[in-house]
C-alpha cells in the first residue's frame, strides 16, 4: 500500500519464517517523473536474536542483550527487545540463549 | 490550435528539427512515398501522431506532427502511382529529462515494540543484504522510499 507520503510504499508481513532472507518486490512500477521499472526489490535476511546483526547468534548477541536487560526499549537498543515486548528482560536474554549458534544461510 | 512551429512541405526537399527546445527548419529531407504505404490518403492510417525526440543532452520533447496536404495518383496500368504529403510540426512539450530507472532511496524494517513505540532498522537498498533481529513474531512491516511519486 503507498504510505502516507506518496513515494513510499508499505507492504505489512505476517508469519515471516526464521533464519531466512525474503525478498519484497514491486513490479511494474511507474512514477511521477516518467521514470520505469520492471521490479524494484528490497531484500532483507531475518535471524531471530540477532540483534548485533552479524548473521549469527552467538555469545556477542547473549552479552547484548543482558546488556539492557531491565530496560524500556528505546531507538538505540531496541533490537535487543526480541520477543517486541516494549521492554528488555528475562524473556528475551532466554529466547536468546535458545537461538544461539543458528545462523543465516548464505546471502542470495 | 496556434499555428504549427514548422511545416514541411510535400516534395520540397526540407527538414524540421528541434534545436535547444525550439522548432526550426533545416537541411533537406524528401516526404514523397509510394502509394500505400503512406500516411494519410489510403484513410487506415494516422493523420497526426506524437514524435518523441530524443537529445543527447539527456533530453527529450514531444512533438505533435498532423499532415497538412495530401495528393494521391493510384497505380495504373502497372505504373506506381505515389502520394505526396505534407506535414506540420507544433511543440507540445518542452525538453524534460529523458526517464530513466525508478530510484528507490531508502527501505526499513519497521517493528512495533508493545508500548515503547515503533522503530525501525534500516535496510540497504545496494550492497549487503540488511538483516533484522525479530522478524520471528507475528508481524512486520518493510517500507519503500522512492525519488518521485509513485504512480
Amino acid at each position: 500500500m503507498i504510505g502516507t507520503d506518496p513515494r513510499q510504499y508499505i507492504v505489512n508481513l505476517t508469519a515471516v519464517g526464521n533464519a531466512q532472507y525474503i525478498v519484497v518486490t514491486l513490479t511494474n512500477v511507474n512514477d511521477a517523473a516518467g521514470n520505469h521499472d520492471d521490479s524494484v526489490s528490497v531484500p532483507m535476511g531475518v535471524l531471530l536474536a540477532d540483534v548485533d546483526a552479524s548473521g549469527r547468534v552467538d555469545s556477542t548477541d547473549i552479552f547484548q542483550v543482558r546488556q539492557q536487560t531491565l530496560q524500556n526499549a528505546n531507538s538505540s537498543n531496541f533490537r535487543m527487545d526480541v520477543d517486541a515486548s516494549g521492554r528488555i528482560d528475562s524473556t528475551d536474554v532466554f529466547i536468546t540463549q535458545q537461538q544461539s549458534l543458528t545462523s543465516l544461510p548464505s546471502p542470495p | 490550435m496556434a499555428p504549427p512551429l514548422g511545416r514541411l512541405e510535400p516534395e520540397a526537399r526540407s527538414k524540421t528539427s528541434i534545436y535547444r527546445g525550439r522548432l526550426s527548419r533545416e537541411l533537406s529531407g524528401d516526404t514523397s512515398g509510394e502509394s500505400g504505404l503512406d500516411v494519410l490518403c489510403d484513410g487506415n492510417q494516422y493523420s497526426e501522431f506524437v514524435l518523441r525526440i530524443f537529445t543527447s543532452a539527456g533530453t527529450f520533447n514531444d512533438v505533435l506532427v498532423r499532415w497538412n496536404f495530401c495528393s494521391f495518383r493510384p497505380d495504373i496500368g502497372g505504373v506506381c502511382g505515389e502520394t505526396a504529403v505534407g506535414w506540420d510540426f507544433y511543440q507540445i512539450s518542452g525538453p524534460r529529462p529523458i526517464p530513466g530507472p525508478v530510484v528507490l532511496t531508502g527501505a526499513v524494517s519497521r517493528k512495533t515494540q508493545g508500548s515503547a513505540g515503533t522503530f525501525d532498522v534500516n535496510l540497504p537498498t545496494q550492497g549487503p543484504v540488511g538483516l533484522s533481529a525479530d522478524l520471528g513474531v507475528p508481524t512486520a512491516t518493510i517500507k519503500s522510499s522512492l525519488a518521485s511519486q509513485l504512480l
